[in-house]
């Protein structure tokens, strides 16, 4: 009987009986992600918290797919399928410590996964060939020139660079994150952008 | 002693990033105006950053990417088209789904009461005979001298007509009887007991035969004394069993409850019910995911009640429900929510038992109310369903019940309810 009840349910649609105006009236701008985290937690405030969520991370965490994973497909996916991941796991009652430093967990796991199955090779800096440098380039094409020239860095540099500028995290974090000490986040990045500067020197010249 | 070249070079970065120390950003700061070759690499640094930090702006989703996604968690797309409104309001689909369900679950359950009604009603119940035969060795045989004989309780069902009732009942007469003859008029709707050899049976008495009736020296003797009239005693199965029953228990002065198939009841000293109920959420308003792992103890409540009347009972109930609700405290700006799956509640409750339904199976239906206190807020139950006496005081009820929860959320009054199916077991002390 209690799955017929349930059966008619489903066919009819589930529903909430209760419409309550303080819902819409609950500014979710002034809390802090964790509490807001747990309102997804909430049926009512589900869908409106997880937006709220979506939009404070959404940016950099879209830039810091894009810029670990070069496929824009593949970036995008993995993008998706992060969010999605935090929403579950508000709905399956999971604590968490911090929303950014999930979303780049999955994200991490996500990645290394992807380029596992696609086996991704590093390309020697000196044998590439990034193309003509002997005029200006727009910025749309500079964007794509940083992203070619990050590929170039070794993994630990790569990351290092992309979770601090792109996804706004500090050294600290990044060092949590990567399970070293921060003197190598230090090192990390202070490489990382001395040899970006190397690749992209040609054509910042013109800028 | 100057520093390595690298160094330099990494302290411009540490700078840009924020992460150099003061010690370093002096070195740094020192050297700048003094070598060309650090302050172009340090505006080269700095074009980097600037580069980065625009390639960074420029990276959002698309807003396509955005509604995909969106869509993928089941949330209203933003720039998607309106959603004709259905035509149904949500809480009139609701209650029709709940309707339904209940309805469906009373036709099962009355098709089942049906079928085993149907069994019941065969003539050669084993059941049903026992009940007659134990109805008439207490009323029968054991009749107080004061009764009228008339008007005995039995099933319309059993007809003296049936050869293995009336053998049963020959058999249990002849043997309270001593094996003395005993006949039973067939097909007359007539049960004469006892008709032994002698024609005045007190005759049996008066001359100390031992015939080991009870109840007959008192009749005997009165008669006697008080020339009260002699008759055979003669018993006609009436077809309105419930009534007569009632009004024969009445005129004895039994209070006892004869809807039970087997012997009648003892009466009850204390008048208390003692229930034990367990509980099946179907439905929670607003429906959240997260159940809770152990359901079966979850849901349990114990009841005890003053029975006031035949139908009505009144009392204290208390247990533990799967209601979900959110303990909400603010703490400056930040919300703690700790989710409660278990709802600790007493109170009052009133039951209202009707009459039985039927003379064959004493299926008898409820409605009941509760209201009561927990530590959110106020509970109210509401339930109605069946209840069927299976044995000697013992009581089981099926049935579907409407319970709702008053807490506060940051300031905000908020309902949650909670449907679903209850089973019970009482006993009656």
């Amino acid at each position: 009987m209690i799955y017929l009840n349930k059966a008619i349910n489903n066919t009819i649609g589930k529903i909430s009986l209760k419409t309550d105006k303080n819902i819409e009236n609950l500014n979710l701008k002034k809390i802090d992600d964790i509490s807001v985290y747990g309102l997804v937690q909430n049926s009512e405030y589900e869908e409106r918290a997880f937006k709220e969520l979506y939009y404070r991370y959404s940016n950099k965490l879209f830039a810091y797919c894009r810029r670990i994973i070069s496929d824009i497909s593949a970036a995008e996916d993995i993008f998706q399928e992060a969010f999605i991941a935090l929403l579950n796991n508000a709905k399956a009652g999971k604590k968490i410590t911090s929303v950014p430093a999930y979303l780049i967990a999955v994200t991490r796991n996500l990645s290394l996964n992807y380029k596992r199955n696609h086996n991704k090779q590093f390309i020697d800096i000196d044998s590439l060939e990034l193309g003509n440098y002997d005029k200006m380039y727009e910025d749309k094409e500079i964007s794509e020139l940083i992203n070619r020239a990050l590929e170039l860095l070794p993994e630990n540099y790569r990351e290092a660079i992309v979770l601090y500028n792109y996804m706004g995290i500090s050294y600290e974090e990044i060092a949590e994150i990567k399970n070293c000490s921060i003197n190598n986040i230090k090192t990390w990045i202070s490489r990382g952008k001395q040899k970006l500067k190397e690749i992209l020197q040609p054509y910042f010249e013109y800028k | 002693m100057p520093l390595p070249e690298s160094n330099i070079k990494d302290i411009i970065y540490l700078y840009i990033d924020g992460q150099a120390t003061d010690a370093e950003s002096k070195v740094l700061f020192d050297m700048l105006p003094s070598d060309p070759s650090i302050k172009e690499e340090f505006d080269s640094a700095m074009k980097l950053d600037k580069a980065i930090t625009y390639d960074k702006e420029i990276l959002t989703p698309t807003p396509e990417l955005t509604d995909k996604l969106f869509q993928k968690a089941g949330f209203a797309v933003p720039n998607a088209r309106p959603v004709p409104a259905p035509i149904f309001g949500e809480a009139v689909k609701n209650i029709i789904s709940n309707v339904a369900a209940g309805v469906v679950a009373l036709s099962i359950l009355y098709s089942g009461y049906n079928f085993f009604n149907q069994i019941h009603r065969n003539a050669d119940s084993i059941k049903s005979q026992k009940y007659q035969s134990e109805v008439i060795e207490k009323y029968l045989i054991n009749k107080p001298h004061n009764a009228k004989s008339t008007d005995i309780p039995v099933a319309s069902s059993i007809k003296t007509e049936d050869n293995k009732f009336t053998t049963f009942i020959k058999n249990k007469i002849t043997k309270q009887n001593n094996g003395r003859n005993t006949n039973i008029n067939k097909g007359t709707n007539i049960i004469t007991d006892y008709k032994d050899d002698y024609s005045n049976p007190l005759l049996d008495d008066v001359a100390g035969a031992d015939n080991n009736i009870p109840g007959n020296n008192d009749l005997a003797e009165n008669s006697q004394n008080n020339n009260l009239p002699v008759e055979n005693n003669t018993y006609k199965i009436d077809n309105s069993f419930m009534n007569t029953a009632y009004n024969l228990n009445y005129k004895l002065g039994i209070n006892t409850d004869l809807y039970s198939p087997l012997a009648a009841k003892k009466p009850s000293d204390l008048n208390l019910i003692i229930e034990l109920r367990g509980m099946q959420s179907t439905n929670f308003y607003p429906n959240r995911p997260i159940q809770t792992s152990n359901e079966f103890s979850n849901n349990f409540l114990a009841a005890v009640r003053y029975q006031i009347s035949y139908n009505q009972s009144m009392g204290i109930v208390g247990g533990v429900e799967d209601l979900q609700m959110y303990e909400v405290v603010q703490e400056g700006k930040k919300f703690k929510f700790d989710l409660n799956s278990s709802l600790y509640w007493v109170g009052m409750n009133y039951k209202y038992i009707f009459n039985p339904i039927s003379d064959i199976l004493p299926i008898r239906p409820y409605a009941e109310t509760a209201i009561g206190g927990s530590k959110f807020g106020p509970v109210t139950k509401l339930a109605a369903g069946i209840s069927y006496d299976f044995m000697n005081n013992f009581t089981i009820g099926l049935g579907y019940e409407f319970t709702s929860l008053m807490y506060t959320e940051i300031s905000t009054y908020r309902f949650t309810h909670k449907s679903g199916f209850n089973y019970s077991i009482s006993y009656k002390l």
